[in-house]
This record gives structure tokens, sequence and C-alpha cells, in this order.
């Protein structure tokens, strides 16, 4: 009997994979898209199963409660406190909608598809999978599924910018699929996914493209910045297969410096190497979350109906 | 009673101990993912060669030339393998604390080189276009569908080719990808017309009934026709998928995708 210790580095965890196991029959998942912790230290799932689209466990995996039967493509969640109390807004990619909601479930605001931008000539053009806040209360909504856009909303659910699109240019993308402000180095930028291109992209909060970096062999989900690191799980790895995928930490160069579950980092001339999966531990990470003692909870996407696994940090 | 507590301690520690494994999971319920192999040419006109990328630390990897699953009594690789024909190689990742990895099967084939100017597809779907020429550019595709190396069809493909002169052709292979998850099936059945100098043509079928089971891995096919008669100035290829998505699947009774990044000619 060996306890598993995958990553590296010194990012190096333990696995709980029973964390968030619940009764299927009472409490079932389908997807598990994301997850986020609250102001309370609760950790928060979001599914696209209509029997509990939230399901809210403190930080040994009990089941606290849970919420929401509306949201059947429940795919982003982002958490922010504005001025003490804590929101959720939801990304639908069925509904196609962003919702805005108090922590306990009830809806604030509702922004459907922009009609006021060509490309998008109908609701179904519109296929939200992240959102990300700023300070100032704009919503950043990454298309990630639709059109490719990013569309910038003030709080009273006006459009106030967009930019972005689908193409091979510096500033456009192929599966925009997450969404963050990277607050690490002073100023404001927004960090964004180009998982088809293995890429993240910075842009200045106004929309301007600024840089990428590069991680070869790892589709990545959302950036998750906490302290000095990025976290991001991996939804497929090498040449794309499917029942891969890792889990990624980048050091605050942005250099990838420990992929539990996937191969070592290695950088030849500054440039990183096809990362690939060693281990048949994750299928399909689609979200991590991860919480003050660096401990990581991973939410999968399309892996036979599991509950999220528990990253302990050793 | 110093007897009493050093036999409490003694439980606690062992409850601890117990509840400390049983909480995290253990390394030998993990299995190794399959070797990652890197293959210079699956298709070569002379020489390939096969590389395999680092594991987990330790990790030992078997392999066989001749088609038959690795154990622990083959040969361990330690350097790149040359290849100068065609053949099957099997590889599989093992290592003491961890389960042995799944078999990954490589095909090479030593194939001829033809420039193939005037081809026509029908019809690859506009969500899966491929790039223009990927069908003959002697690439191999990986597992990723979505990348431009495949061509996505909607359950068969036929493919004219004229070769605008005679060509010595013994037969071909059709390269295609089997991903049930992603309701993606291989060939069942190739039909060719074979043409000759002389204008005359000559029918030919082939059944591939066997690669469509359902095991739920992805793997690459390579469906082989070989051709007695072979001086050619066309051929066409008529390639075709299961009608429908086979009974056991969740998609059943919906259309079967059929994704191709080669046709190679021998």
């Amino acid at each position: 009997m060996k306890d598993l210790i995958i990553g590296h580095n010194g990012y190096q965890y333990k696995i709980n994979e029973q964390w968030g196991k619940l009764d299927s029959n009472i409490n079932p998942v389908t997807d598990c898209h994301e997850m986020v912790q609250d102001s309370k230290g609760r950790i928060l799932l979001l599914t696209n199963n209509i029997s509990n689209n939230i399901i809210i466990y403190n930080k040994d995996g009990k089941l606290l409660e849970t919420w929401g039967k509306e949201y059947p493509g429940a795919h982003g969640l982002t958490l922010k406190d504005e001025g003490g109390e804590d929101f959720l807004y939801i990304t639908d990619t069925e509904r196609h909608e962003v919702i805005k909601t108090k922590i306990d479930g009830q809806v604030v605001m509702t922004i459907s598809y922009p009609k006021d931008i060509p490309a998008y000539t109908a609701q179904s053009n519109f296929v939200p999978t992240e959102t990300a806040i700023s300070d100032n209360g704009d919503i950043y909504i990454a298309d990630g599924y639709g059109s490719q856009f990013i569309l910038v909303y003030g709080q009273d659910g006006q459009l106030k910018n967009y930019f972005g699109g689908k193409g091979d240019a510096e500033n456009q993308f192929h599966n925009a699929h997450g969404i963050a402000i990277d607050r690490r180095g002073g100023s404001d930028k927004l960090l964004i996914t180009a998982r088809q291109k293995n890429q993240l992209k910075y842009f200045s909060m106004d929309g301007q493209y600024e840089s990428s970096i590069d991680l070869p062999g790892a589709f990545i989900c959302r950036p998750v910045i906490k302290d000095e690191n990025v976290y991001l799980a991996t939804i497929w790895s090498g040449d794309g297969g499917n029942n891969t995928g890792f889990v990624s930490v980048l050091d605050k160069q942005n250099q990838l410096i420990s992929a539990p579950g996937g191969s070592l980092p290695n950088y030849q001339n500054g440039a990183l190497e096809r990362m690939y999966q060693t281990l048949q531990l994750f299928k399909h990470p689609h979200d991590v979350c991860v919480d003050e003692d660096d401990n990581i909870y991973v939410a999968q996407w399309n892996a036979g109906q599991v509950y999220p696994m528990k990253m302990i940090r050793v | 009673m110093r007897n009493c507590m050093m036999i409490a301690w003694s439980v606690l520690l062992f409850v601890a101990c117990n509840s400390d494994s049983q909480d995290y999971l253990q390394s030998d319920q993990v299995k190794l993912s399959p070797p990652q192999v890197r293959v210079e040419n699956v298709f070569f006109e002379k020489a390939s060669s096969i590389k395999i990328l680092p594991s987990e630390e330790g990790t030992k990897i078997y392999y066989t030339t001749d088609g038959t699953i690795p154990n622990p009594n083959s040969p361990i690789y330690n350097h790149p393998i040359q290849v100068n024909q065609s053949g099957t190689y099997n590889f599989m990742a093992s290592q003491d604390d961890f389960m042995n990895s799944d078999v990954i099967e490589m095909q090479l084939f030593a194939m001829r080189k033809i420039d193939i100017e005037n081809v026509e597809i029908i019809k690859p779907s506009e969500k899966y276009p491929g790039i223009k020429d990927n069908l003959f550019d002697q690439k191999k595709g990986d597992f990723n569908f979505r990348s431009t190396a495949w061509k996505g069809f909607e359950g068969e493909a036929i493919i004219n080719i004229d070769f605008q002169k005679e060509e010595e052709i013994k037969g071909f292979v059709v390269s295609s990808l089997i991903d049930h998850k992603s309701w993606i099936f291989a060939p069942e059945e190739i039909a060719v017309i074979y043409v000759y100098a002389d204008g005359k043509e000559v029918n030919h079928s082939e059944k591939f009934p066997e690669t469509n089971t359902n095991d739920g891995k992805a793997k690459m096919e390579f469906s082989k026709i070989l051709n007695e008669q072979s001086k050619l100035i066309k051929i066409s290829i008529h390639i075709k998928g299961p009608e429908v998505i086979p009974s056991w699947h969740p998609g059943a009774g919906k259309k079967a995708w059929l994704f191709l990044d080669e046709i190679v000619f021998l």
C-alpha cells in the first residue's frame, strides 16, 4: 500500500477520490462543470443535472445544501464579492444566457444574446462558457461555444464593449472557453483561454491583445488564479484523445511548473515540450477550485457522472 | 493501567493509519497511461523509426514487433526502433507501483509515393473539412479528430482519382479513426472501381465487419485492399461506414461519422 502522490516541483498532491461522493439517487450529477469557494469557505459545485444544479459542500466533502433546477446547460460558475455579499454568475449553454444570482439562488439579473452585434442573428449564436467580473462590476463573458467574442456588460445589463471573435489572428479565438482577471502584476489584465490552440492570451481590460502563453498538449479550461499561481483543469491532453487530461499549475512567470497526472514539464529554449497524460487518474477535468490551504478540488466533464475529487497538497 | 493505556494508544494509532490509507487513493489502484509513441512516418517510402517518450519515473516499456501482446518477457524499449518494412508494433508501460498500461498498437506501412493531382472527394462535412490535400500528404492524423489532418464525412465518402497516366497500384490502405464516444465509426465496406488503360472497368468490394465492436477505446483503423491486376489510370473508392449508429450505442439509429486522414497506395 502506497499513497499516490502526483505532481512536480513541490506542487505535489495526494488524492481523495471519494471527497464529493453523494447518493446518486438523491443528488445526481451529470457533468461536473465548475467549482468555486464562497466567503464562508464552502465549496460550490455547478452541474448540468437539473435535480440540483448547485451542490454545496464543506471542505471535508460533507453535503450542506443544494439548489437550482432551471439550468440545463449550466457550464460556467464565477463568484464575486460585491460589497460584502457573494454573488454567482452562471453561464448556461442551453438557455443561451448568463444569470446572476444571490448565493442562495435568487436571480438578480439575466443577460441574453447581444442583438446589436451583427454576428448574433439568433439566440443560438450565443453559447457562453465563462464569466469574469472586474472590480467596477463589469461582466466579461466568454462566448466560448458560440461566436468566440468576449462581451463586456455593465451591472445595468447594457453591452459596453466586445472584442475577439472566431479566427486565427492573435486577438481571435477558437474555443474561448475560459476567462479570468489576473491581478498578480499590480494592474488588472484579462487572461483568456484559447483552447484549440493550447494557449492562454492576455488582453487589456479594454480588449487590446497583449501576449500569449503556449501550453502545447494542454487543452485547458479556465484559468484560476490563487496567490502567485495559475491553476487550470486540462480537459484533454497530448493529441487530444478521449479520457485524457491532467491538472496544470503555472508559476508567477507563467511557466508550467507542475502537471499532476501528466508528464514532467520540460522547457527547451524557452518553449514547453508537448505535454501528455502519464496516469489514467483524471477523465476530462473541467475546472479546479483552490482553497486557502492550496488543496485543489477537481470537477470533471463526461467522466461517468463522478463527483468531484480533492487533491491534498503534501 | 499503563498496559491498558499502551493498548489504547496502539488501537488509536492503528485506526489513524488505517483511515489515512483509506482516505487517500493508492498507487496500485491507478493505471499507467499507454506509452506516448512517436512514429517518424506511419507511411514511408524507405525507412521510418519509433520513439517512446518518458512516462512516470521508473517505468519500463515492453514491446513486440509481431503484433502479439507485450509481457514482462518481451524486449524493453531503450532506444528508438528503426523500421524498414510494413509491420505491427505493440507497446505497454509497466512500473511496480502502478497497474500496467493498456497496450498501444502502431502499424507502419511501406508505400509507393504517387503525386495525386486530379482528385474529387465527395463530400466532407463543412464542420470537419480538413486541409485540402490531407488525404494524400502521407501524414498520419492523431486522436484529435477536430484537427485539420482529418476529414469528417457523414456516413460515407467517395474518392475519385485520375492518375492521368498508367500507375502500378498493387493495393491501397484507407486510414480512418474509431472513436465511438464521438460517434465516429470505422469503414464497414469499401467498394472500388478500377479503371485500366484500355478503358476496362472492374468492380471490387470488401467488407470489414469486425471493426465496429464496442470496447469504448479510440483507435486508428487501417483498411487494406489488394489488387492483382495493377496497372491503373483511374480509381474510384467508395468508403461506407455503418448506415446508422448500432443499437448498443447511446446515439443508436442516428447518422454515424466517418473520419479519414490518409489514403496510401502500395
